[in-house]
């Protein structure tokens, strides 16, 4: 069997890992447009914050493609595919595949503003935007977007000694992924740690000649010499959407909870798809990592014809910011509207956190400080466990032993018990 | 030794201070830690002839040297102040994981000074120290408070007072946890009377070992020799209440309040078969490879509901013994004493004292609003609740049976006390031993805890004439595996009589125990018999690297012995206090009673095996100048 | 396949496992690095030993950013290229018996490797309340002791004691 994977990133990688650990015999090839071997994308803002070497972001070395026997096809733009004829077409090239994997991944936006153009206008993306803003050497840096990209970006510029000014179009940091209060702390600690915050303001434009040297939002002009923007991410469905498969309401290529695409042997994974979300199952894009690698696995499994089913986007978000964890998990009270959520909240010593329950499961979670034992609200929200499952055991003397893993959500939620 | 990582941690309550200290070499060399460091801090650093419940007692907790390895039982911290109770050197010694906790936060032992102005608790997260207020802490129960500060302080082990302290009752204790506790000698009326409501540690460093392979080979034989002693097996199955009925079959247990010798069905009451019927789990301190503690939880009867770490000896021996109540009026009552922190011992001596004043009729209905009998476990309870709110009757008791005998005609005769302290458990009319001479020469007054044979055979009761010999009871091989050394065995061990000379013995013990809750392991019986000076200066090197020689380190522990000493010599301790009370020289038990005159003659041939004065009981100059004590004694 | 299997009935919560475990990795006794952690039900008494269960799909694997969790092909071990860590603890939070563990002075996270095949902590445990062996033969011994423990084969006071 010939598989096809198109796609170098965290989902086509994993999807190549996984089927080639299932199947010594078949045939895999890889083929992407960017012209770099599997690298995590999540570690690139550590490089930037000059924490660790570029070097280290690579997660695989072409001798590890060649050792798996995957064929790569990397720097190479995929015009077409026409699914009647199971074939991808490159340039001149024509693939014919068994199976496909789309794994197309997505790709930030610069709006189109005046003097975005500029040379200064960076995204966070791939190591060569990290190399582009490392050699274009920021001084003053404005981050648009404070989205956890953004937020990292910010740090990690403001570590490398950079005049920082994150700007966020809604009322918070990290829309999506804390309420009100959490947001604030975590804005007061990165304002401590020496970055200015601006919220509810969006830029407008950017005057310069040759450089940029003024950022205009609509509050105000902010003196910088680089933007780097975070302020939201496109799915790369061309290929896709030019080959008739269907494309849901949010932008992303359609699955079904086996990760197949409208057309039988054709599946896709990764920030490219549209999935659902495991609380709500409602349609949502998960740009995350975690959520990229399960799909793959899920659409790996599938391709070869063994079942698996994906379970549903569940975020798991963390960010250190000045040496103190913050974690976001599940959804935040603006993605439950419509649902009657209670809040439990807890202040101790060494953190705050709060837990959202509806209907006698955790929605969501979020934490700042000390998150020993927070892997059990996760499991929790991932499996939907009623909060009263869990009471039921930690009631019963005889259960625990065997199910010692809910003993660590006592901690934070001690007032359900 | 240069890497040495560990601290002295001294927080003075009076003016917000905290402070870090280095710990000297020479400290360490000479006192070890445990309570080795807390006799030599209070010695030098409490001005004499202080108020036990003023500002210039010091408290101190000090983690064992070993405490923060896996070496068998190394999890014990000693808690130190001049006793309320005794006028003496007040010291207690407690398990569980306080000890860890400190030592993995970089403490190897914290001093207390001084006395708040408002109730405060002390929060410790490594070298994160604060002093916080109390706030609506003060005045609740221990259960409630732990409830409350392991939420705050996630991770965090508590020692705390309840009701005892706050009240200052003079035998109010600390407690650890939920379950465990510095019981003895009032320690908590000296946090209570410093406004210090709690103490919390969270460590998250580490303590590197100077020879890890070697020490993690010593734990492993550690391990092998406690597994190897004759104890052993019935120690993890049912704990310190195997020497429950041995006692009980010699008229030897402190049966209404000392009156009786044995109670009738003792054996269902507090012997072994209540771990068969009320124990579940058994529950170990940190590194113990024992664990004599037994989980208890009372689904029916009176008591329903009651849960604790429970069926230990001295719970059973001060409520069912001394008190005369029913086994889960004994699980009921432990946790009482847990919840309002204070120490079963006294509590149970005082229970037992004002129940024998009322039917003497030396107090009346009238004093206390209701009847009293040994047994009625309504009754004890709610005259205990008067204890420690200091209630009508109750705020007498609360003082202890010493004190309170002074305020009632013809009551000390009731008052089972040496220096104040209530006598547990056993009663040396009925057995004659190490044991027993060793609450004449405590140091902290009436107590059996730190002197005891290290093989000590329960089925034989044996009393010579001279009062100065009990039975060995082992064969040869027994002889020649004890860690002694060979003179010292020689003289404590008669293999051919089959005795062990009680003076002599008892000393070795003395400093046997002392060396253990300096090093910080247990007494438990297995331990004693197996783990002697030998493996734990192998220990003590592996992991702090000092090269000690055994016989430095029994001269350590006789060091701290003596300091004690000064100390209470110092607190104007006199060589009448260690005196049984009256009743054992006068009331026959089971036909038998004390002769006071061999007593004292023991007692005089113990001072001279310790190098006492034989009259007086103050350490000659000798001794003294031996154990390099003699500049700081004068 | 072999693990450390848990009998959390005879375990008396002693912490030998935690301080062993950090001294035969860290050469310091460190529970906070022991990748064997003791959680406990102080209202039940109860304490229990957690380590890693070496999942089939780990999903600390899954949430790892840096794709350096694996199984191992031989052992079938999970197993982490620890250089490659940039300690962003997202492992920890996946797991849900917080059985991956901070090392928070190499600044990556660790889990149990089952020392090659001789766990320490299993050498160390003297109430055999860790075993090393096969989940399948575990549940037999587990269920053998239930059946002593219920009284009707033996009655408990005649048991030679839960140790040696």
């Amino acid at each position: 069997m010939r598989i096809l994977i198109v796609g170098n990133g965290a989902a086509g990688n994993q999807a190549a890992v996984s089927l080639r650990k299932l199947d010594s015999s078949c045939e895999i090839v890889m083929l992407a447009e960017q012209n770099y071997p599997n690298y995590s994308a999540c570690a690139l803002p550590d490089v930037l914050a000059g924490w660790i070497p570029l070097k280290k972001t690579f997660l695989m070395a072409e001798e590890d493609y060649s050792r798996l026997n995957i064929e790569t096809n990397f720097g190479l733009e995929v015009n077409q595919l026409n699914l009647t004829e199971q074939c991808l077409q490159a340039g001149e090239l024509l693939y014919h595949y068994d199976r496909l994997i789309l794994a197309t991944g997505s790709q930030p936006v610069i709006p189109a503003l005046p003097g975005s153009e500029l040379p200064g206008n960076f995204v966070v993306k791939t190591p060569g935007d990290i190399e582009g803003i490392l050699a274009h050497g920021p001084q003053q840096v404005v981050v648009v977007g404070a989205g956890n990209i953004g937020v990292e970006t910010a740090s990690a510029l403001k570590n490398r000694g950079c005049k920082v000014t994150l700007v966020e179009m809604q009322d918070r940091i990290m829309p999506l992924l804390y309420d009100h209060k959490p947001a604030t702390i975590i804005q007061s600690m990165l304002e401590e740690e020496g970055i200015e915050v601006v919220t509810g303001d969006r830029v407008i434009g950017i005057s310069g000649d040759s450089q940029i040297e003024l950022i205009h939002t609509q509050g105000q002009d902010i003196n910088a010499d680089t933007v780097i923007w975070a302020a939201g991410v496109k799915q790369n469905t061309h290929i896709a959407r030019a080959a008739g498969l269907s494309i849901g309401s949010l932008g992303g290529i359609q699955v079904d909870t086996q990760m197949q695409s409208s057309a039988e042997g054709v599946f896709a994974c990764g920030d490219c798809v549209q999935s659902f979300q495991v609380f709500t199952r409602k349609p949502c894009l998960s740009l995350l990592w975690s959520s990229a690698k399960r799909q793959a696995q899920v659409a790996a499994r599938n391709c070869l014809g063994y079942l698996d089913k994906y379970e549903g986007s569940c975020s798991l978000v963390i960010e250190e910011i000045m040496g103190i964890p913050c974690v976001a998990m599940g959804l935040n009270l603006e993605a439950l509207q419509g649902y009657e959520a209670e809040v439990v909240e807890h202040h101790a010593e060494d953190g705050y956190f709060r837990v959202l329950i509806v209907e006698d499961k955790i929605a969501g979670f979020q934490g700042v400080g000390s998150i020993e034992g927070a892997g059990a609200i996760f499991t929790m929200i991932k499996k939907k466990t009623p909060i009263s499952e869990s009471k039921r055991v930690l009631l019963n003397r005889g259960l625990i032993p065997s199910m010692a893993w809910y003993i660590d959500s006592r901690r934070y939620l001690s007032s359900q018990y | 030794m240069k890497d040495y990582s560990g601290k002295i941690l001294e927080i003075d309550l009076s003016h917000g201070l905290i402070r870090f200290k280095d710990i000297e070499p020479q400290l360490l060399r000479q006192y070890l830690g445990g309570i080795g460091f807390n006799a030599r801090i209070l010695y030098e650093q409490m001005p004499a002839g202080a108020d036990p419940l003023g500002e210039d007692n010091i408290l101190v907790f000090s983690a064992g040297t070993l405490v923060g390895t896996p070496f068998p039982t190394a999890s014990r911290t000693e808690a130190s102040a001049k006793s309320p109770l005794s006028g003496g050197f007040g010291t207690s010694n407690s398990g569980a994981f306080f000890g860890l906790q400190l030592k993995t936060a970089g403490f190897d032992a914290l001093v207390i000074k001084g006395k708040s102005p408002d109730p405060v608790y002390i929060a410790i997260n490594d070298e994160d120290v604060q002093i916080l207020a109390a706030g609506s802490l003060w005045g609740k129960e221990c259960w409630e408070c732990v409830d409350y500060l392991e939420k705050k302080h996630f991770g965090s082990e508590i020692a705390l007072i309840g009701h005892g302290g706050e009240n200052l009752l003079r035998f109010a204790s600390i407690e650890n946890g939920r379950y465990d506790g510095w019981g003895r000698t009032g320690l908590g009326a000296v946090m209570g009377s410093k406004n210090l409501k709690a103490i919390t540690v969270k460590g998250t460093k580490g303590r590197k070992a100077h020879d890890p392979v070697a020490l993690l080979k010593a734990v492993k034989d550690g391990q092998q020799l406690i597994k190897s002693a004759s104890s052993y097996l019935a120690f993890t199955e049912y704990g310190t209440l195997n020497a429950s009925i041995p006692y009980s079959k010699f008229k030897a247990i402190s049966a209404h309040n000392f009156t009786k010798g044995t109670l009738p069905g003792w054996k269902d009451i507090g012997g072994r078969p209540i771990v068969d019927k009320y124990g579940s789990r058994h529950v170990a301190c940190q590194s113990c490879i024992i664990a004599c503690g037994h989980w208890v939880e009372l689904t029916e009867g009176k008591y329903a509901g009651v849960k604790v770490k429970d069926l230990e000896i001295t719970p059973v021996m001060s409520f069912g013994a001394t008190v005369g109540l029913d086994t889960e009026a004994i699980i009921k009552a432990s946790e009482l004493c847990q919840r309002y922190g204070v120490d079963m011992v006294s509590v149970g001596g005082v229970l037992g004292f004002a129940i024998e004043l009322y039917k003497q009729g030396i107090i009346s209905k009238e004093d206390i609003g209701f009847e009293l009998e040994f047994g009625d476990d309504e009754a004890a309870f709610k005259l205990l609740h008067m204890i420690i709110n200091r209630e009508g009757i109750g705020d007498i008791l609360a003082e202890g049976t010493k004190r309170a005998a002074e305020r009632f005609a013809q009551a000390d005769r009731y008052a089972i006390q040496i220096k104040g302290m209530e006598i547990p458990m056993i009663d040396p009319r009925g057995r004659w031993s190490t044991w027993t001479l060793g609450m004449l020469t405590n140091l902290r007054g009436g107590d059996h805890l730190r002197c005891r044979n290290p093989v000590e055979n329960l089925r034989f009761n044996e009393r010579d004439e001279e009062y100065s010999k009990e039975r060995f009871g082992f064969k040869q091989s027994m002889y020649d595996q004890l860690d002694i050394p060979e003179e010292v065995k020689r003289k404590a061990i008669d293999l051919e009589q089959d005795t062990t000379d009680i003076p002599e013995m008892s000393k070795w013990a003395e400093d046997l125990i002392n060396l253990y809750n300096s090093v910080g392991i247990c007494i438990r019986p297995p331990v004693m018999e197996k783990v002697g000076p030998t493996i734990i200066a192998e220990a003590c090197r592996a992991f702090i690297g000092i090269e000690f020689t055994p016989a430095d380190l029994m001269e350590s522990a006789e060091r701290t012995w003596n300091l004690i000493k000064l100390f209470n010599l110092r607190e104007g301790e006199k060589v009448e206090a260690s005196k049984f009370p009256r009743r054992f020289y006068e009331e026959e038990l089971d036909g038998k009673v004390l002769d006071e005159a061999k007593v004292q003659k023991v007692l005089e041939k113990y001072y001279q095996v310790r190098g006492w004065d034989s009259k007086t009981g103050r350490p000659e100059k000798d001794t003294l100048k031996r154990l390099q004590l003699d500049q700081l004694s004068e | 396949m072999k693990r450390i299997v848990v009998d959390a009935e005879v375990c008396t919560g002693c912490g030998i496992c935690q301080l062993v475990c950090s001294v035969h990795k860290t050469g310091q006794w460190h529970p906070a690095l022991s990748r064997i952690k003791i959680k406990q039900m102080p209202e039940f008494g109860i304490k229990v030993p957690v380590v890693c269960m070496q999942c089939s799909n780990p999903p600390c694997a899954v949430f790892c950013v840096m794709n350096l969790i694996y199984k191992d092909p031989d052992t079938g071990y999970t197993m982490r290229r620890e250089d490659k860590c940039i300690g962003c603890r997202a492992c920890e939070i996946a797991c849900p018996f917080s059985a991956a563990i901070m090392d928070p002075i190499r600044e990556v996270v660790v889990n149990c490797d089952l020392c090659g095949g001789e766990p320490v902590c299993v050498a160390y445990c003297p109430e055999g309340a860790l075993l090393y062996m096969d989940e399948a033969e575990a549940g037999d011994k587990r269920r053998s002791r239930l059946g002593l423990k219920s009284g009707e084969i033996f009655p408990r006071g005649e048991c030679s004691g839960r140790g040696s």
